[in-house]
């Protein structure tokens, strides 16, 4: 029953799936503009064109100007209005809001720009253009125009009864029968006259809406896939079809963090185990990873791709895993950088004490014998606010373990609510595609809109970590899109082994900063 | 149903004469000036949200272009409303006389046309907000919110054309100018004016060279010149309007840049710095002249062979005399010879089209050429219109409620 009730709610998720992460449409950014430190949200809205919401929030003092810029990526500078200046917030501290005109599917380059007394200084934060959304008239609205046209038919044809009756006699006298009779036979044939092109309105609203489904809203990315076994190992095969057109269709992909696609693995419905896999194109839509020995279930496959165009997108599929063959990989063959991690980890009673940890809301889990997972939990966690999942990696001694970069990053975290409805894969510098701004400032240093984008041209882009910044604490900025439960997996590299700790968070109800 | 017409409703096929007088005006009454501002208005705020949209791109509901079309859409409502009340509830005896009876209340027939049109303007609002959250901000002009509101604005300028023509029609003898005549073929030639801009993206001067274009002028523009012609009292009633027309459309295209502006939405093909105004008025001055000399010279005696007469003859003139003029004046529009404030050659072109050698040539030419049977469409469409525009026009002749 549970099952089933899961099999519904998946295909009434759809819909949301295939753009850059599942139900988590808002792109959190954090890190540098220049000199200043800044954490960006962006909003982009149900449906193009549309009006995207950005709020900036600088994180140290000394910003005295922010302005934003959108840039699609095939008109490039070149096409760029004047950047709008973002507005303080009233009673927020260094919190800047401005609105984002999106007027074309496909990706766009926000453009961050701070000014203060340090200079000045700018940040790309990519952001997905896509009517995702079909919206259905409200009963009030629709009874409120049904009303109103309801009165308009009535008065046209009323309108219709007068003119013929007597509009034309000469004032003070009154109509004669026969023109009151044509007047009826005026009425009947306006009435069906008006009723005709009402007719013709609605097929043209429906012909709108086919329009708009057929070519507009974004499709989910089908995904088939399957599990191939010739006795001695598991391939998980993923077959793409992306009926998606124009600038929402299937491009080239680029990589990012070294991959081309970066899939994650839930079983269902427990969220028991979960895998970080990096399949290997076998051809342009076909792509292969040898699998690591997960226990048997239903899985839950979301992965992550990002194309040369700067559009990053979320696929979703679902695949059942059998028992494994006797001769079960090995972690030495996989890819390298593949990690799985089976079961809850096992939460630590005593919570860590640390100079910087706040051990109040701490929660520790062990991620091996001697080293554990702090997660300064904030007080209470609150949907659409913006927060900073805060995390520390501590050894016996309770102090720092040094984190070697795992795909170039010092950690990652993948947050999943619990049935489904959210998914969303971060890093300490938010849940954009790194891939995606990587492209656009690719593009912004050619000073053109560069058609081809290569792999070596990526690798350059890649900046690791500075060895300081590997003992300290990490930290992913997000929004909660919605209340719930969630599990949160985070993962490091500790001495050549990546380490998964997973934690639980209950989000409650809460407002958008800005809206409220 | 109705205190007024009881005795008439029994009596069989005759009109009953009441003892009303109506006096005979000597000064337009106010509200023909207020419908006036109101169409004025529209028109001005639809030149100027085109103007916007390709200049600027973003907008508001709060946009200036916007409050001056809900101004017009204001004014005309309120106006016919207070007429309505007025002949409903403190009416004079003319007032009441020259009112047609609507669901119990009085009324003059042009103020019950505003009114329709007000409240269209007013539904459309609500409907267009929602379709803006349904399928994006304003991907296509034309919508059926757009439409609505669109029948507003026409419902509401042709009530401001039936108050004045009853008013016309009222006044002094059948021939010669009267109260409210001027007027009349002024919110006509607005008329006119908001024809020609439904229709402007299928009448670029560089697609003043395919058929389609003429195929859309001869059905539009021969119907609401000859009924504007045959309603007026003027002498040159379709010059007139002409003239009207290309000189508000001239103001258009003159004062629009003098404002500086600049697009703020991406992407800029065409980086602008001014208002974009609108193209050169069409040349309907000359088939316009053409269809006053037919009044003239056939007779404007309503009915019979004369109204057929003339519609073979102002049906071939404007297809003729339109094709021959428009044909050679839009080469003259795409060369660099009218690159200028006057003309304004490609002024036209907003932020988002692309330059490029097309803005100096014809369109379409050999997917929709301008063939003998294009132009046998066009005189056919050109023949019905004319006879749709004398009926129409016969019956606003007669309007005197």
């Amino acid at each position: 029953m549970r099952r089933t009730f899961a099999g519904i709610l998946f295909l009434c998720l759809l819909p949301l799936a295939g753009f850059a992460h599942v139900g988590s449409p808002n792109v959190v950014f954090e890190g540098q503009a220049g000199p200043y430190p800044i954490r960006v949200i962006i909003r982009p809205p149900p449906v193009v064109p549309g009006l995207a919401e950005i709020s900036v929030r600088a994180l140290t003092n000394g910003a005295q100007r922010v302005s934003v810029l959108p840039i699609h990526w095939r008109a490039g500078f070149k096409g760029a209005p004047p950047p709008d200046v973002a507005k303080p917030i009233p009673g927020e501290t260094n919190l800047y809001h401005a609105e984002l005109w999106l007027m074309t599917g496909g990706a766009y380059s926000v453009h961050v720009s701070v000014e203060g007394a340090a200079g000045l200084g700018t940040v790309i934060v990519p952001v997905n253009s896509m009517a995702t959304r079909r919206l259905q008239m409200t009963g009030f609205l629709g009874a409120l125009l049904a009303g109103l046209g309801l009165l308009l038919f009535a008065m046209l044809v009323t309108i219709v009864g007068a003119a013929v009756r007597e509009s034309v006699l000469t004032p003070g006298l009154q109509p004669a029968r026969r023109a009151i009779w044509r007047a009826r036979g005026a009425v009947t044939l306006a009435a069906l006259i008006l009723a005709t092109a009402l007719f013709g309105g609605k097929r043209w609203w429906d012909n709108v809406d086919r329009h708009y489904r057929n070519n507009r809203l974004f499709k989910p990315v089908e995904v088939m896939a399957s599990v191939q076994s010739d006795g001695i190992q598991h391939t998980l095969r993923l077959e793409i079809d992306d009926k998606n057109t124009g600038s929402l269709s299937w491009a080239p992909l680029v990589p990012d963090h070294g991959k081309l696609m970066h899939t994650f693995l839930v079983r269902e419905p427990g969220l028991d185990v979960f895998a970080h896999l990096h399949p290997t194109r076998r051809s342009e839509k076909r792509f292969e990873a040898l699998l690591p020995p997960l226990p048997a279930g239903e899985y839950r496959i979301y992965s992550d791709v990002t194309h040369e165009n700067g559009l990053s997108k979320t696929l979703v599929a679902t695949v059942a895993i059998p028992d494994g063959p006797a001769g079960s990989l090995t972690p030495n063959e996989t890819d390298p950088d593949d990690s799985w991690h089976v079961g809850k980890a096992l939460e630590v009673a005593r919570p860590a004490s640390n100079g910087e940890a706040n051990a109040a809301n701490a929660q520790v889990v062990r991620l091996s014998d001697d080293i554990v997972m702090l997660w300064e939990r904030p007080p209470e966690l609150i949907a659409n606010r913006d927060v900073s999942l805060r995390f520390h990696v501590l050894d016996g001694d309770r102090q720092r373990v040094r984190l070697e970069p795992y795909l170039g990053m010092l950690s990652h975290a993948v947050i999943r609510r619990d049935d489904g409805t959210v998914f969303t894969h971060l890093h300490p510098a938010g849940n954009l595609s790194i891939a995606s701004q990587q492209v656009f400032e690719l593009r912004t240093q050619q000073g053109q809109v560069r058609k081809r984008i290569t792999p070596e041209m990526m690798e350059k882009m890649c900046r690791l970590p500075s060895p300081e910044e590997s003992r300290r604490a990490f930290s992913f900025p997000y929004e909660f899109p919605q209340p719930g439960v969630y599990r949160i997996w985070v993962q490091v590299k500790v001495d050549g082994r990546v380490r998964t700790g997973v934690f639980d968070a209950e989000v409650s109800v809460g407002t958008s900063q800005i809206g409220s | 149903m109705n205190s007024i017409v009881p005795a008439a409703m029994g009596q069989m096929a005759q009109a009953e004469t009441t003892s009303t007088a109506i006096p005979r005006l000597k000064a337009i009454p106010w509200y023909c000036y207020i419908v006036a501002l109101a169409a004025t208005s529209i028109l001005t705020g639809i030149i100027w949200d085109i103007s916007w949209h390709s200049t600027i791109g973003r907008d508001t509901f709060w946009t200036p272009a916007h409050m001056a079309i809900y101004l017009g859409g204001t004014l005309g409502g309120f106006c016919g409303g207070w007429l309505v009340l007025k002949a409903t509830f403190w009416p004079r005896p003319e007032e009441r006389a020259s009112s047609v009876r609507f669901w119990g209340f009085h009324g003059p027939l042009g103020a019950w046309v505003t009114i329709w049109g007000a409240l269209a303007m007013l539904t459309s609002a609500p409907f267009d907000n929602w379709w803006h959250d349904a399928y994006g901000l304003d991907v296509e002009i034309l919508s059926p919110p757009h439409s609505v509101l669109a029948a507003g604005m026409y419902t509401l300028v042709a009530g401001a054309l039936l108050l004045l023509l009853s008013l016309q029609n009222r006044s002094g003898p059948a021939q010669g100018t009267v109260p409210g005549s001027g007027l009349f073929v002024y919110v006509g030639a607005i008329m006119l004016a908001m024809c020609s801009i439904m229709v402007t993206e299928k009448s670029l001067p560089n697609q003043q060279h395919a058929a389609l274009f003429y195929k859309i002028a001869c059905w539009q523009y021969p119907l609401l010149l000859v009924a504007l012609a045959r309603a007026s009292r003027l002498r040159w009633p379709a010059t007139t309007v002409a003239l009207i027309y290309s000189a508000l459309t001239c103001a258009a295209v003159w004062i629009l840049p003098l404002f500086a502006a600049t697009p703020k939405l991406a992407p800029i093909y065409n980086p602008v710095t001014h208002m974009v105004p609108p193209q050169f008025p069409h040349l309907f001055i000359v088939p316009a002249l053409a269809m006053d000399l037919c009044f003239r010279w056939i007779g404007r005696g309503r009915g019979g062979w004369r109204d057929w007469l003339l519609v073979l003859v102002i049906a071939i003139s404007f297809t003729g005399l339109f094709f021959a003029v428009q044909w050679h004046f839009s080469k003259f529009l795409v060369s660099p010879a009218a690159e200028n404030w006057f003309f304004n050659g490609k002024g036209f072109f907003t932020f988002a089209d692309q330059r490029g050698d097309h803005w100096g040539r014809f369109w379409r030419l050999q997917e929709d050429a301008v063939t003998l049977k294009a132009i046998g469409i066009c005189l056919v469409l050109a023949l019905f219109s004319t006879r749709l525009g004398l009926w129409w026009g016969n019956w606003m002749a007669k309007v005197r409620r």
